[in-house]
């Protein structure tokens, strides 16, 4: 069983945690679940309800769609992250490749949590703002491409001389 | 508050001038334009004079908007003022010797440069002033707008027969010349930066309402319609106005002076009707009755004009006309606009404004040379013509009234109608009875939002529907009607007040405590204290905070006592939230409050003295008046920079242990308390120092190695004093120290009892994981169960 500090330790390491306190993480710790899933087990498919996030504490967890490999999932990585944020169903399923421990946050606990804890949420919201950032500099926004109004707006207004 | 409205009033003082010298300058130059045009081209030019302007007012009026965007406001005005006064000088030193053709260039000319010298005040103006502050503050540059043009057109009367008409243009020049000054003194802090920074105007792709951008389209059209026919009826009774003047007076000068004085007392009237004739007839007779008058005063005088040809009738007919189109006929006009949906509005107003009266002016120029050249009939004769337009005008008028009504009720369901912007002016018949009828409607927020629109209206009939709703099944609906009729000032009879206290919903209850709170009466003893506990219970229901704390900070000083009380027993959070309640209570009990709570400061955790610090800054911005001890405040600043130091050796010591993944967690958690610190030493100084100038070199160190970053340390060297600067810079350049660096293992050992749990249990676990195991025995027993959790699960 894994200790609220170890638990930190993982969550911390998270991108979209990356901006929320420690200790503010430390809640995320208490209800997160631990999970075991042997090898060759589903531990979700595709189109299934998009109900938990998870981090990979040990082992490796394949995702794959129609059958074919898609990706591995290494200890310190999570999958299935979006479902914090929306009902979208699973468009990749995720089996065991090896014995895996994982830490599932539900999205239910996770919205009751960010419902009650302003940090947390600040927190959340930064770092996707950031990844949001990156993302719209990575499509041009730095020539002044079609996404530059919307980085403006990210950075609280359009820029000077914006007609 | 007043002295705030008192500083926004100076702001606008000097703008109101300016615009008054302009609109004094314009109205020298309206008489002038028309005394020439009529005495050397006759009154038969004004009609291709009037095409001209309006088929060369869209490239000037284009360039304009292009030359506007891009540049800084306060050079556009220099700009723009200063292009006329060349050209002024340059038609005077022309117009002596010119022929017809530099006429009628002078008449088309002043007539285009008019509204684009008045519309660089508006716009200084509305750069500088905020929504709110505009509506209040237009009025007053409306009104210095009136006065100027009340004086330029006497002082043409005054002084045309001794100058000259001609020389009136070195007049205008004068008073324009005079008003960059002024404009100068106007310009009010940032309004040239807001005007560079506005936000784009919406794209046609931004989504409108849906069923509500047919209505919108209905309205338009309706508007469009209205306001080409009234320019087309404007045109025709300009033409007869100026054939009868023309005719009327035998030399230029006599002219202008007929004109000055004609329009000094238009304006004067039109100021009137402004502020006493519009309100009045809009708030009785609704937008229908508002609408009509023009029209109907227009056919009026056009028929007295077939029957009676003279001048006096030519004259009443054209002061009718101007009167009203610009004050009663304006603000009607602009109330119809209001259901639009903010994007609709951006993109219909110009074109209402400016291009379809543009059309309707032209159109109405060649309607006046086909009946006077091609049909040879006489100007009184276009009377025939102006009362058949006054019909369709009519028509028009109110088929603009219905689609407003149509558009209003859509507007309501959307609520997309800004509540300040008919709270702020008189509310007019039809909208009142449109939002009556919204009051009965299903849909809350509806029934909600129409309410909040009615706040304002003082009248029984209102009151009266107000006061039923507070009976209504829907706690929102009851809320709202009370809070609509404490705005009121409208009494509310002691049973409902007394069941409404106990109303199930806490909205409810806390405008009911705010309606007691004004009377004063009855808010002593059982019941306060009651109603205070019933609120501070609230806070701790995220939900009911806001209401809650309202309720609470409307008693004032009454409810401090039960904040003290609770801030000994509540929770983390719920003491939060008293400390924001003793922001919102400007009083000097408040601040006394806080800082005894800042003077023990090291009893209470960080969260709670950041939040104590919070409140005292709120209450040193909003009521500066106040006494504020700077003693508790230096006392915690000094703590907290000494926190800041050790911290920094706690990171120094700690960061060999980052190699591993618990000592990453305890240096991250380090550098999390010295970030949480080094603001509160800012939020601290913030109470000593310009708050906002020190927020803002807060943020810049937070980019180190930047320009802002090194312009915020000198700006911090060179206004705190030594004392506050010398540790503060230590901190904020890197935090060097002589101190030699400890041990990692006394680091681990002493922080492994630190008073922080999360930082104990950090320590803790880092300990084990490099084999420090003296704090991890020690925790074992820690009454902290996650430094406990820590101890026993960690890797040993």
């Amino acid at each position: 069983v894994l200790s609220v500090v170890q638990k930190v330790m993982l969550l911390s390491e998270v991108d979209i945690f990356s901006e929320v306190p420690t200790e503010e993480l430390a809640f995320l710790a208490r209800v997160v679940e631990e999970q075991r899933y042997a090898s060759g087990e589903t531990i979700y498919g595709e189109l299934d309800l998009s109900d938990a996030m998870y981090l990979v504490v040990e082992g490796t967890a394949c995702l794959g769609k129609d059958g074919r490999e898609v990706a591995l999932v290494e200890p310190g990585q999570t999958f299935g992250t979006w479902a914090l944020f929306d009902d979208e169903p699973r468009v990749l399923s995720a089996t065991a490749r090896s014995d895996v421990l994982v830490l599932r946050l539900d999205q239910g606990d996770f919205i009751e949590l960010i419902a009650d804890n302003v940090l947390i949420t600040r927190g959340v919201l930064k770092a996707l703002a950031v990844r949001l950032r990156k993302l719209l500099s990575r499509f041009g926004g730095a020539e002044g491409g079609p996404h530059r109004r919307a980085m403006a707006g990210l950075d609280g207004g359009p820029p000077r001389g914006e007609p | 508050m007043l002295a705030s409205r008192r500083a926004e009033i100076l702001a606008a003082a000097p703008l109101a001038f300016a615009y008054g010298l302009v609109m004094a300058a314009l109205y020298v130059l309206r008489p002038v334009k028309g005394a020439l045009l009529l005495d050397r081209l006759g009154v038969g030019a004004l009609p291709y004079a009037t095409i001209a302007v309006a088929l060369l007012g869209v490239f000037v009026g284009g360039a304009y908007s292009k030359a506007a965007r891009g540049a800084r406001i306060d050079r556009l005005a220099a700009v723009a003022i200063g292009a006329v006064i060349a050209s002024l000088l340059a038609f005077r030193l022309a117009l002596p010797s010119g022929g017809a053709p530099i006429v009628f260039a002078f008449y088309v000319w002043v007539t285009l440069a008019a509204p684009l010298v008045t519309s660089v005040v508006w716009m200084l103006a509305s750069a500088g002033l905020d929504a709110r502050e505009a509506r209040r503050l237009f009025r007053i540059l409306g009104t210095g707008g009136i006065v100027g043009a009340i004086a330029g057109g006497l002082l043409t009367r005054a002084i045309v027969h001794a100058m000259g008409a001609l020389d009136l243009l070195l007049v205008a020049s004068a008073l324009l010349l005079l008003s960059l000054a002024p404009l100068r003194l106007a310009r009010i802090e940032g309004a040239v930066d807001r005007h560079a920074q506005r936000p784009a105007r919406p794209s046609a792709e931004t989504s409108t309402r849906g069923p509500g951008a047919v209505r919108d389209v209905a309205l338009i059209r309706a508007l469009a319609l209205t306001a080409f026919v009234g320019a087309v009826v404007s045109v025709i009774v300009d033409v007869q106005f100026n054939d009868f003047v023309g005719r009327g007076f035998v030399d230029r000068d006599a002219k202008a002076a007929f004109l000055g004085t004609f329009f000094a007392a238009l304006s004067a009237c039109a100021l009137v009707c402004q502020v006493w004739v519009g309100p009045k007839l809009l708030a009785s007779r609704g937008l229908g009755a508002a609408l009509a008058v023009l029209p109907l005063a227009v056919g009026l005088g056009s028929t007295a004009i077939l029957l009676a040809p003279t001048l006096a009738v030519a004259v009443g007919l054209k002061f009718g006309d101007g009167s009203l189109r610009y004050s009663v006929h304006k603000s009607t006009t602009e109330i119809l606009v209001v259901p639009l949906a903010p994007e609709a509005r951006a993109r219909a107003k110009p074109w209402l404004d400016t291009t379809v009266p543009a059309a309707g002016e032209a159109v109405g120029a060649a309607i006046v040379l086909l009946v006077v050249r091609m049909l040879h009939a006489s100007y009184a004769t276009l009377g025939v013509v102006s009362v058949g337009l006054v019909g369709v005008w009519l028509l028009t008028s109110s088929r603009a009234r219905l689609a407003y009504v149509e558009a209003f009720r859509c507007a309501l369901t959307y609520r997309d109608i800004d509540v300040t912007e008919v709270q702020a002016g008189p509310l007019d018949a039809s909208t009142r009875a449109e939002l009556l009828r919204a009051l009965a409607s299903d849909g809350v927020r509806t029934v909600t939002y129409a309410i909040d629109l009615l706040a304002p209206a003082r009248d029984d009939e209102v009151t009266e529907a107000l006061q039923a709703l507070l009976s209504s099944p829907q706690a929102a609906i009851r809320s709202h009607a009370l809070a609509a009729l404490r705005t009121q000032g409208r009494a509310i009879d002691r049973t409902t007040l007394d069941e409404l206290l106990r109303d199930p919903h806490s909205n409810v209850r806390a405008a009911a405590l705010a309606v007691l709170r004004d009377r004063g009466e009855g808010v002593t003893g059982e019941l306060v204290r009651d109603v205070l506990e019933q609120a501070a219970d609230q806070l701790a229901i995220p939900r009911y905070r806001r209401a809650s704390r309202e309720a609470l900070a409307s008693f004032g000083n009454a409810a401090l006592a039960l904040v003290t009380e609770r801030l000994a027993t509540m929770n983390r959070a719920a003491r939060r939230e008293l400390l924001r309640v003793v922001a919102m209570i400007p009083t000097q009990a408040a601040v006394d409050l806080l800082e005894a709570e800042l003077a023990a400061h090291a009893r209470r955790p960080p969260v709670i003295v950041a939040s104590i610090v919070d409140a005292l800054a709120k209450l040193r911005a909003s009521a500066p008046e106040l006494r504020f001890d700077p003693s508790p405040v230096l006392a915690c600043l000094e703590d907290a920079l000494g926190a800041c130091a050790s911290l920094d050796r706690d990171l120094a010591a700690a960061r060999p242990l980052a190699s591993t993944q618990a000592g990453r967690l305890l240096v991250r958690v380090l550098a999390e308390r010295r970030a949480a610190m080094l603001e509160r030493v800012f939020l601290l100084l913030g109470l000593l120092y310009p708050a906002k100038e020190i927020r803002a070199a807060f943020h810049a160190l937070s980019k180190p190695a930047s320009r802002r970053s090194a312009n915020a340390v000198e700006f911090l060297d060179n206004v705190l004093e030594r004392r506050h600067s010398r540790p503060l810079l230590r901190v904020v350049e890197g935090g060097r120290t002589r101190a030699p660096r400890e041990d990692p293992a006394a680091l681990l050992d002493r922080l492994a009892i630190d008073g922080d749990p999360w930082l104990r249990a950090c320590a803790v676990f880092c300990a084990a994981a490099n084999g420090v195991t003296g704090p991890v025995a020690r925790a074992r027993q820690d009454p902290d169960p996650t430094v406990r959790e820590a101890a026993w699960v960690a890797p040993c």
